[in-house]
């Protein structure tokens, strides 16, 4: 780690781009402590933004007020918090809980290749509390509402207690197991803030073998759960950020952090690491923006590419959802020779949701969030934004009610809600028409507003949904961004759904929008031309506004004795724990009619099990004749197969509590050749490729832009939107760009 | 924005708190940045501390230094950051207690009248060997990806990379260390 060097880093990247003074990050400070002088109260009246004198001396008293709740910072302060104790979480009814899922879904959750390096489910640890394994944590995971954030936790106090336990013997570990055992988990709210310092006291562990921590306790258990705490920390790190929901961590100095960003080559060794899951991922927006950088000849930034989402912007042809089938959308896998390293495999798994024919759209009550801040005043913005949302208009019909909040140094309500009959369409475009741009952003108000109206008008059983336009300059202003994204999730809840659509600038706060979304049940897309427009509101406006299927997880497990390792391309920060799968309340992807979702892992094919790593475990060599001879036939049956995909998923009008479906779907081991793939395959294959191109990634093996290109040109079929030729273009003009800079 | 109109107390303090942003937001934008890795998010933590700050000016304590006031702010607002989005991130209190130091020792250059540290850095690149500068300017200043800056250099990528940390080493001695 060059963990030093990191301010001089930071410090040439600022000097680089500003030369130590910015000014429009001072400009948008101004901005935000006016607003924040403000308070939370902005009228709902264009005119009544109020003199500058005025309004500070309003702020002053909110400003005193926020004192309360200010917290007093300190250069100290980060050393007391990593004091704080270390409170163990536990609940026997989390084990009954997950015992019942677990009971209710055999095939889903069964191990299915079972080995002998497993530890027997939880009937067996249950007896035994010393044993800290997985599957506490996803007890855990299940029985509080927050499930990342606990798993997180909970692997850190494995490794902080896994600590005390390598340095103690076993018996005061079983005390001190047994008096953490009467805390209730509710404790776990008042800690979560002191948490993280924890982390700390677990580097020790996670950087001892486990075999030296056994030789020091003394106590065989430790060995395998140390193994398996390890196993665990590695993956959280190859992960990049497990559970990360925004993309800050991701990509801005490849250099260092290369590795956080992109999944990395898994073994399937061991019970965590022979599972993958992930939700589900149906935005666009960074092949829109990505687009827009190199058409307009500028540096594609590593943080800017989400693979997932360039290769879902596309069109294929995927079977769809059989007539009357249980499940909204249809699941399809296979596998060929991986095009850029010949001797591994890559396996696609492509969902299809059905479709919802226009008639069939149910009634919908739609509040768009215009963003009319100053920085909205060009012609790739509002104006584009205008002639955009009337594709939308003309889908609409007088089943529907539009209404339109905007919002700006002041928030307010432009249009009530509006029928979308012959007089509301021309009420409609009117008050499109007279939208002009200025002022500052203070989106906070204005978010709270348009949901206020779309609950006004609530559609029971239709779509209810608001439409966030803004070139990202997001400024929550009144409210910080965390309350932001809480509010949009307790109206998803409620059954109130957003979407995004960004204009122009980028990057910009690229990484909010796509948390809002995140949070709320939606779906975000990145305009930047008229034809965009009306590929995003017209024609997949049906996706757009109908969601079929929420919380949307998958969960593959591979069979180790095919796959030496795997890896997942793009989703890097869709990575759910293990755990999460069976846990109803983790908040996961979203679909919506007619929408498609393609994944792709890189699979080395091979044994996976190192015999040698088993030897000091649990289920190790020890074990295993007496293992073998208990073998289920069940996993014998499975013997052929390279891999079992599992989906969970929630109809959309379920509510947290309500258990998902489950689906899966297995992939017998073949030997497909590249040639034999179809034209859709080929092409993912190539937006994928081209991701890690451009990601600059050190798993693109042989694929370079000319292997993009290839590739994209052998799939690259009818192309009736002209989308894949677009493509091409894209990738023969970062060629160009990659020999001008050679001749330079 | 800044109309004079009524030269109240409050704007007096207003714009003095403007001028405290602009002597000491590149330093904890660096700062930030080095925490979140990431520019966005520091952008906003720091203008969001910067807003904390304010509100509580009467908090602070005009004895003690304003930077390291600052940077606990800042440290606080990326630990809340974190919770919320629910990241998994340690900070590591050797990694802080460092960055801390060689963030004071930046600020003491300016305090005694010194040069501030993006001064320092510019005469500190000029005293880089050409093999690194160069490195430096594809890299940071020219915006390349490591490869691409490789390539222009015509050296290969493991190579760049060397150069860029040796660049970093020989920076942060220069930056921190006096008059050398």
């Amino acid at each position: 780690m060059e963990n030093e060097n990191n301010l001089i880093d930071s410090l040439l990247k600022e000097h680089a781009k500003n030369k130590g003074v910015d000014e429009k990050f001072l400009s948008e400070l101004e901005n935000k402590i006016d607003a924040a002088e403000r308070g939370n109260v902005i009228p709902i009246d264009q005119s009544s933004g109020g003199s500058g004198s005025s309004r500070r001396g309003l702020g002053l008293g909110i400003g005193v007020a926020a004192c309360a709740a200010f917290y007093l910072a300190g250069s100290t302060l980060w050393k007391d918090s990593s004091n704080s104790e270390v409170i163990a979480l536990e609940s026997e009814a989390a084990d009954q809980q997950i015992e019942d899922a677990k009971n209710s879904l055999p095939e889903i959750q069964g191990a299915r290749y079972a080995r002998e390096d497993e530890p027997k489910m939880s009937n067996e640890i249950k007896k035994k509390p010393s044993v800290l394994s997985a599957d506490k944590a996803k007890a855990i995971a299940s029985r509080v509402p927050s499930t990342r954030d606990v798993v997180d936790q909970e692997m850190e106090m494995q490794k902080k207690e896994g600590k005390d336990f390598a340095a103690t013997s076993k018996d005061k570990y079983l005390a001190k197991e047994a008096s953490l055992r009467s805390k209730s988990v509710d404790k776990l709210n008042e800690i979560k803030g002191k948490r993280q310092p924890a982390l700390l006291a677990g580097k020790a562990l996670s950087e001892a073998s486990p075999i030296e921590l056994a030789a020091s306790s003394g106590f065989g258990d430790s060995v395998a759960e140390a193994g398996l705490r390890r196993g665990l920390d590695e993956r959280t790190r190859q992960n990049g950020m497990l559970l990360g929901r925004g993309r800050s961590i991701e990509g801005i100095n490849a250099e260092q952090y290369g590795k956080l960003i992109e999944n990395d080559f898994t073994a399937p060794v061991d019970k965590e690491t022979k599972r993958s899951t992930f939700a589900i991922d149906v935005d666009t927006a960074s092949y829109a923006n990505v687009r827009r950088l190199i058409t307009a000849g500028n540096q594609v930034p590593a943080d800017s590419v989400r693979i997932e989402e360039m290769i879902n912007y596309f069109d294929y042809q995927y079977g769809k959802p059989v007539q009357n089938s249980k499940h909204p959308f249809a699941v399809h896998v296979d596998a060929a020779a991986c095009p850029w390293n010949e001797n591994n495999k890559l396996v696609r798994i492509a969902l299809q949701g059905k479709e919802i024919i226009r008639e069939e759209r149910p009634a919908s009550n739609v509040v768009f969030l215009l963003d009319v801040s100053g920085s909205m005043n060009r012609a790739n913005k509002l104006p584009l934004l205008k002639k955009s949302l009337k594709y939308l208009l003309e889908e609409m019909s007088e089943e529907d009610t539009i209404s339109i909040v905007v919002y700006a140094g002041a928030s307010g309500l432009v249009l009530p809600a509006t029928k979308v009959d012959d007089a509301g369409r021309v009420m409609i475009t009117k008050a499109m028409e007279k939208l002009s741009a200025g002022g500052s952003t203070a989106g906070g108000a204005g978010i709270k507003l348009a949901y206020k109206i779309a609950q006004e008008n609530f559609i029971k059983g239709g779509v209810n949904r608001v439409i966030l336009a803004t070139d990202g300059d997001f400024n929550v202003g009144v409210s910080d961004p965390d309350e932001l994204t809480d509010l949009v999730k307790e109206r998803a809840g409620k059954g109130v759904d957003i979407s995004v659509l960004g204009f122009g600038t980028g990057n910009l706060n690229d990484n909010m929008l796509e948390l809002i979304t995140n949070n709320g049940n939606g779906n975000y897309s990145y305009i930047d031309t008229i034809k965009e427009g009306r590929k995003v509101l017209l024609e997949d406006m049906m996706g757009t506004l109908v969601t079929i299927a929420k919380d949307v997880k998958i969960q593959v497990e591979f069979n180790p004795e095919k796959v030496k390792e795997y890896r997942l391309i793009g989703y890097s920060n869709r990575m759910l724990p293990n755990a999460a799968f069976l846990d109803k309340k983790a908040d996961a992807g979203e679909i919506g009619a007619g929408h498609r979702v393609t994944a792709f892992y890189e699979i080395v094919p091979g044994v996976a099990l190192d015999k040698s790593k088993l030897d000091g475990l649990r289920y190790g060599a020890k074990n295993k004749a007496e293992v073998k001879a208990k073998k289920s036939t069940e996993a014998l049956k499975h013997v052929d197969e390279l891999l079992f995909v599992k989906l969970a998923y929630k109809q959309p009008e379920q509510k947290v509590n309500d258990e998902s479906t489950y689906l899966s779907v297995a992939l017998k081991d073949n030997d497909k050749a590249w040639g034999q793939v179809d034209d859709d395959f080929k092409f993912a294959a190539s937006v994928a490729l081209f991701g890690m191109v451009l990601r600059d990634s050190e798993h693109s093996g042989d694929g370079d832009l000319d292997l993009v290109k290839q590739l994209a040109e052998s799939g690259k079929g009818a192309d009736g939107k002209g989308l894949r030729t677009e493509f091409i273009h894209l990738v023969n003009k970062m060629k160009e760009r990659k020999i001008e800079k050679r001749n330079r | 924005m800044m109309t004079k109109v009524v030269q109240n107390q409050e704007m007096i303090e207003r714009e003095k708190f403007s001028e405290l942003a602009r002597e000491y937001h590149g330093e904890f934008l660096i700062y930030a940045r080095s925490l979140t890795r990431e520019e966005n998010t520091s952008k906003d933590i720091v203008q969001d501390s910067f807003v904390a700050a304010w509100k509580n000016k009467g908090k602070f304590d005009v004895t003690r230094d304003f930077g390291s006031w600052m940077r606990g702010i800042i440290r606080n607002k990326w630990r809340e950051y974190l919770r919320k989005n629910k990241r998994n991130i340690s900070l590591d209190d050797e990694v802080l207690e460092s960055m801390e130091a060689e963030m004071r020792d930046w600020q003491s250059m300016r305090t005694d009248g010194g040069p501030s540290v993006f001064m320092k850095l510019e005469s500190c690149l000029s005293k880089l060997p050409e093999t690194l500068l160069q490195a430096v300017k594809s890299f940071y200043y020219e915006g390349n990806s490591t490869d691409e800056a490789a390539e222009d250099l015509s050296i290969g990528g493991a190579t760049l990379r060397k150069r860029l940390q040796r660049a970093r080493v020989s920076l942060k001695e220069c930056v921190s260390g006096g008059n050398n």
